[in-house]
């Protein structure tokens, strides 16, 4: 996938004047919280959470901590299981092994489940390319396959996309004759029919992961549609491709996972299909792969681990932090311009590809803290954002009049008088300029921040420190008198 | 890079980075640290099978629960008459399904596997979780994993003394080889096929059954 990020500005001003197709974004940022705040409480409050969440953290951490021994422990039981395990060090990798397994399948149709890393990686283009026809199967993928478009969300993809867009959609891709697609449900049932179709005839099935489970050697699957389910029975061979960080010692924490994961991402307490693969078919099965492949991609994140950023390797992919994330929800996804948007986005854009490539994400951030708040994985992703900005300012990414900024802001900061000099002037001059109308539009050098926003005018006219001392003195003084 | 020469430099790094020094050590740590919870709690079976229906209903499952399997096979020709105008549907080769009393619901079950032409399903699972008010079905020779997903409606038994309280409990039967006679997999089932993925707005059926109803058999005679 092509890699946008640094238009991220210019993206995120074009997401800003197409209003209709943030509807379902701006939806998501108020119902998805009450969901999750629902599905949190159903679950014991805040307290039980914090304490599953600790317990997740735990377990990951340590996982992370002994990658190599869970990942020889699940190679050797999933093999055991009868399924084959590769390894891809790059994303070109990833897409060379899963061509390879396709064409020793003699495959020529393949249907796709929902996989981030094959986004990543860019596998539906590389299979295209050598001439396999590829057909996405959850429905937000299939929507944006066929509109030839990218993902938005790592959950809902074509959360982009208003109800029209999708019905001329469909009216102008399925050969279906004359009909009215009425609404949500008659398009479900449409993409259902053609997409039955795809499922029977695929020859191959790609599959993602959300944790493979050390102790069984087995993959586990989230999934509300069931597609991935359809992918992983029909076909005659099945390929899960993940990366190595997904492992997960024993079923038990797998469980404790997904109590967090779907909570997380769709406010259910479970959702309608989590399934476990352990290998192809066997003596006597009715149904099932006649094979089964792990790919297994690296693709940057052994360099993750052995860095300062290693607790972003504990991001379970449920988008809370993108759904809770005020930049995410006016920007939208393809601001981000790659696979990952949102507050998890920032951080691993600039990780998995390079922080001149991705130089504005790590400033797409208020600070506001409610991606950490949220975060099942317990990931501080505001700090790593930070570090990351202090990074690209060591490297000279950051740009000159930014930098000089900053640093006239750090020469001032450590003069606190000067400091408190050169605030109060400036709180003198709002308050004069603004004081009419109560709020300040205009100012200048602040065009950009003030296009779409007012700026209350500082009501007394004076700093924050000049109405402490004030307050102080005259408390003193009251004091005094008594 | 080759396959087994990216396994390697891979896992040559990741070694290098391992904190415990062995696989055993690691283990050690983990039970240390996370100790693995107990898989199934002894509880009052008839309150967990009443959190069990409680939950599967609020997941969109219809259920009910009846006494034992005669009353099993009139719930399921009641369910089957209601969506079609035939006493048909697909079974897998569960020896629990092959011993139920079907004609005298003068049910017609083709036992075998799911085909785009079956309208519904009736599968056994192995187990419940009260947790989630889910089902756990094995993927196996006697279960094939297409009942579950190809027909319009399935159906699902499942017995009062297999509901588990927790999500832990489906870990009862650790052993997946194929030596020790274990499921190629599981499929935890917890809601009808469901989509949100246009307009935001919730419709079942997205590829798997619109409708799931759970029958529990209580085992009272």
């Amino acid at each position: 996938m092509e890699q946008l990020s640094r238009d991220f500005l210019a993206r995120a001003d074009q997401a800003l004047a197409e209003p209709e197709r943030a509807a379902n974004r701006e939806a998501l940022g108020v119902l998805m919280p009450e969901l999750r705040r629902a599905a949190i409480g159903a679950l014991g409050g805040r307290k039980a959470f914090e304490k599953l969440r600790e317990e997740l953290r735990v377990v990951r951490e340590h996982s992370l901590a002994n990658l190599a021994h869970y990942l020889d422990e699940f190679m050797e039981q999933a093999r055991k299981n009868g399924s084959e395990v590769h390894f891809a060090a790059s994303a070109q990798e990833l897409n060379e092994r899963v061509i390879e397994l396709c064409r020793r399948a003699e495959a020529r149709r393949v249907a796709k489940g929902k996989s981030m890393i094959t986004e990543e990686t860019g596998l539906n283009a590389a299979l295209e390319a050598e001439g396999f026809a590829v057909c996405e199967t959850d429905l937000g993928e299939y929507i944006i396959q066929k509109a030839g478009e990218t993902p938005s969300h790592i959950v809902g993809p074509a959360l982009h996309k208003p109800e029209s867009e999708i019905r001329d959609l469909f009216l102008a891709e399925h050969d279906l004759g004359e009909r009215e697609l009425a609404g949500a449900p008659e398009m479900v049932a449409e993409a259902r029919e053609v997409l039955r179709e795809q499922f029977l005839a695929a020859d191959v099935g790609i599959i993602g992961s959300n944790a493979l489970i050390a102790e069984q050697g087995l993959s586990m699957l989230v999934t509300n549609e069931g597609n991935g389910d359809l992918c992983a029975n029909l076909p005659r061979t099945l390929i899960i491709c993940t990366s190595i960080d997904r492992v997960l010692p024993r079923a038990v924490d797998a469980m404790t996972m997904l109590r967090l994961l779907v909570r997380s991402t769709t406010g259910q307490a479970v959702s309608c299909y989590t399934s476990f693969y352990g290998g192809p078919r066997r003596d006597g099965d009715l149904d099932g792969p006649l094979e089964v492949h792990f790919v297994l991609l690296d693709n940057g994140r052994s360099d993750i681990l052995d860095s300062d950023y290693r607790e972003m390797l504990q991001c379970v992919r449920c988008g809370a932090c993108l759904n809770h994330c005020p930049v995410y929800m006016s920007a939208g996804g393809h601001a981000y311009g790659w696979v990952y948007p949102g507050p998890m986005g920032s951080v691993l854009t600039p990780l998995l590809t390079s922080l001149e490539e991705a130089a504005p994400l790590p400033d797409a951030c208020t600070a506001c803290g409610r991606c950490e708040e949220v975060c099942p994985g317990a990931i501080p992703l505001p700090d790593l954002l930070r570090d990351l900005r202090s990074e690209k300012f060591a490297a000279g990414i950051t740009p000159q009049r930014w930098r000089f900024g900053m640093r006239v802001h750090a020469w001032l900061c450590e003069r606190p008088r000067l400091y408190q000099l050169f605030a109060s002037l400036a709180v003198g001059l709002l308050h004069r300029f603004g004081r009419r109308r109560g709020v300040i539009s205009r100012w200048p050098m602040a065009g950009g921040w003030l296009t779409a926003r007012e700026l209350p005018v500082p009501a007394a006219g004076r700093t924050f420190m000049a109405m402490q001392r004030s307050a102080r003195a005259s408390r003193g003084s009251r004091e005094a008198n008594q | 890079m080759s396959a087994s020469e990216a396994e390697r430099s891979i896992m040559v790094r990741l070694r290098g980075l391992a904190q415990a020094p062995s696989a055993t050590a690691a283990r050690s740590e983990l039970a240390r640290i996370a100790p693995r919870p107990v898989l199934s709690e002894p509880g009052d079976v008839s309150a967990t099978c009443d959190s069990f229906l409680e939950r599967a209903k609020a997941n969109g499952f219809s259920a009910e629960a009846v006494a034992g399997r005669s009353e099993a096979v009139h719930a399921v020709a009641a369910y089957i008459s209601a969506r079609q105008n035939h006493r048909r549907f697909v079974a897998g080769h569960d020896a629990r399904l092959a011993a139920m009393p079907w004609r005298d619901a003068g049910l017609l079950p083709r036992f075998g596997v799911a085909t785009a032409e079956d309208q519904i399903a009736v599968s056994y699972a192995r187990c419940a979780i009260a947790e989630t008010g889910s089902v756990g079905l094995w993927a196996d020779r006697d279960n094939p994993a297409l009942n579950n997903l190809l027909c319009d409606a399935q159906i699902i038994l499942v017995n009062a003394g297999d509901v588990r309280q927790s999500l832990n409990g489906l870990w009862e039967e650790r052993e997946f080889s194929e030596a020790a006679g274990g499921p190629r997999g599981i499929m935890m089932v917890s809601g009808p096929s469901s989509t949100a993925d246009i307009g935001m707005q919730l419709v079942l059926g997205a590829h798997g059954p619109r409708a799931v109803h759970i029958i529990l058999l209580e085992g009272r005679a």
